[in-house]
């Protein structure tokens, strides 16, 4: 007998392999690394960077923007979906503003990128921090307005001072949101920190993905993707554990 | 400790739930309002806790404490039984108060947790917590098994005594209402019609005065609601 945490290991190794397996076929019926590098040559461009400082300190800098980015947009939407979320009247003036905002592409924010903020480290964290910021904002806004209602009148009648009321049951009956949104947050950081690179930035993976596409080396394109890829699956991992202990705790004490 | 209202009315959609109700009470006392389901009886409860604004008249509660028994509980579901009371009254001892109402040893369990009768009694134990002078309690024995019930009856009446709070339950079971009551509200027809019975200090009932009472309770609202209908 297997569990089905096993079984889900089991399959998550299988759909990998196959995965590995169609890519190495493709790649060698293709028989090109200009067209499609396979998996061995991508693996050994991983290797590559992984041992190089240059290799380290790309990684490393394109996480600082991502994560300076996604911090300020937490902090940001915090401050922002509570007034949306506590008054009435300022979330039906600022939900249209928020959903416009979510809805302006990535591509938009590049054009404007480079006169307002200019080439170099501020922007791509500029454009995480507006991709992420209208997301994260209707989230913590709904969450509060989920609020159970009933809640908030024991907590009236009873007298609870009016941070303890934020805090304990309108921050809290936030939190399952707060944690979905920054799931699916994660995943929109890393595409867009490299995205923001590659069109305006002076550093980090995008910008090696940039270079590596004008001296036609594909293989590192692959391999910088093979990148992102991983720190975006273990982004989420972490995320998970720490929202799991997290979040216990957040609603606990 | 006094409890006043003049001509209240009362009314949810153009539908009249409170019809001048005037009615006052002091001293220590355990008043009951009994009636059958749907009469109104939670609407008085909220608009003697402030919580609802009577459309016409006036209300005077001479109270600076008010405790609340919410007949869904309304526990924080994400703190645990001893921070629960904690958060209504910080600085307290909750053990003191999960004692005072047979808790002992659950203190870190959380709502979802405990048993529906459990819960009632942490609602009541943060109630107490709160040091009211005055507890209005909304139907407290709902949803109970005929034991827990008895037993809670008994704890309630205690913590009555104890703690010389004034409690406003609201019910519509005449034993119960025989069994706690310092006086009785019977109401019926949107408070058209209000009786008031006096019943002086339920230590000094024995159980067959509690049985007739409530007989006799039961056959006035049995009175009452042929005449409505």
């Amino acid at each position: 007998m297997i569990s089905s945490t096993e079984k889900r290991t089991l399959s998550t190794i299988l759909s990998v392999a196959i995965l590995l397996l169609l890519w190495f076929l493709a790649a060698e019926i293709v028989s090109s690394d200009f067209l499609l590098p396979g998996p061995v040559k991508t693996f050994e461009g991983l290797l590559a960077i992984v041992s190089s400082t240059t290799g380290w300190s790309t990684i490393a800098e394109t996480s600082a923007k991502a994560f300076i980015g996604l911090f300020m947009a937490l902090l940001f939407s915090l401050v922002a979906g509570f007034v949306m979320g506590l008054i009435e009247t300022v979330y039906e003036l600022l939900k249209p503003m928020v959903v416009v905002l979510q809805s302006i592409p990535i591509v938009s924010w590049l054009a404007l990128a480079i006169f307002w903020w200019g080439v170099g480290f501020s922007s791509p964290v500029y454009i995480v921090f507006l991709t992420l910021f209208p997301i994260f904002t209707i989230n913590v806004a709904e969450g509060v307005r989920n609020v159970d209602m009933k809640l908030v009148e024991m907590a009236k009648l009873y007298r609870l001072p009016r941070k303890v009321v934020l805090s304990k049951i309108y921050f809290s009956s936030a939190i399952p949101f707060i944690v979905s949104s920054m799931r699916v947050g994660i995943g929109i950081m890393w595409k867009s920190v490299a995205v923001a690179e590659f069109m305006v930035g002076t550093s980090g993976i995008g910008r090696v993905i940039a270079d590596s596409k004008y001296s036609i080396n594909i293989v590192r394109v692959f391999s910088y993707t093979l990148v992102l890829v991983i720190l975006g699956i273990l982004t989420e991992k972490v995320l998970d554990l720490i929202m799991k202990k997290g979040t216990r705790y957040a609603l606990k004490s | 400790m006094r409890l006043r209202a003049e001509n209240l009315y009362k009314s949810f959609d153009g539908e009249e739930i409170i019809n001048n109700l005037s009615f006052e009470i002091s001293g220590e006392f355990f008043l009951t309002i009994l009636g059958s389901s749907g009469s109104g009886k939670t609407t008085l409860l909220r608009i003697i806790s402030g919580l609802l604004k009577p459309d016409r008249g006036n209300i005077v509660v001479e109270s600076s404490r008010l405790g609340f028994i919410f007949q869904d509980d309304r526990l924080i579901p994400w703190i645990n039984a001893s921070e629960n009371i904690a958060i209504v009254s910080p600085g307290c001892e909750p053990a003191e108060y999960l004692e005072l109402v047979g808790l002992s040893g659950h203190a870190r369990k959380y709502p979802s947790e405990m048993s529906g009768g459990m819960r009632r009694r942490l609602n009541i134990a943060r109630a107490i917590a709160f040091e009211p002078d005055l507890v209005l309690m909304d139907e407290p024995f709902n949803s109970l098994d005929v034991v827990l019930k008895d037993r809670l009856m008994e704890d309630i009446l205690a913590i009555w005594k104890e703690k010389k709070v004034n409690i406003v339950m609201v019910t519509h079971d005449p034993h119960e209402a025989a069994t706690l009551s310092t006086e009785i509200m019977l109401v019926q027809d949107r408070f058209r019609r209000v009786e008031r019975v006096s019943l002086g200090n339920p230590y000094e009932r024995s159980p067959g005065d509690i049985d007739n009472m409530s007989r006799e309770l039961l056959r006035k609202m049995r009175e009452f609601s042929s005449f409505v209908q």
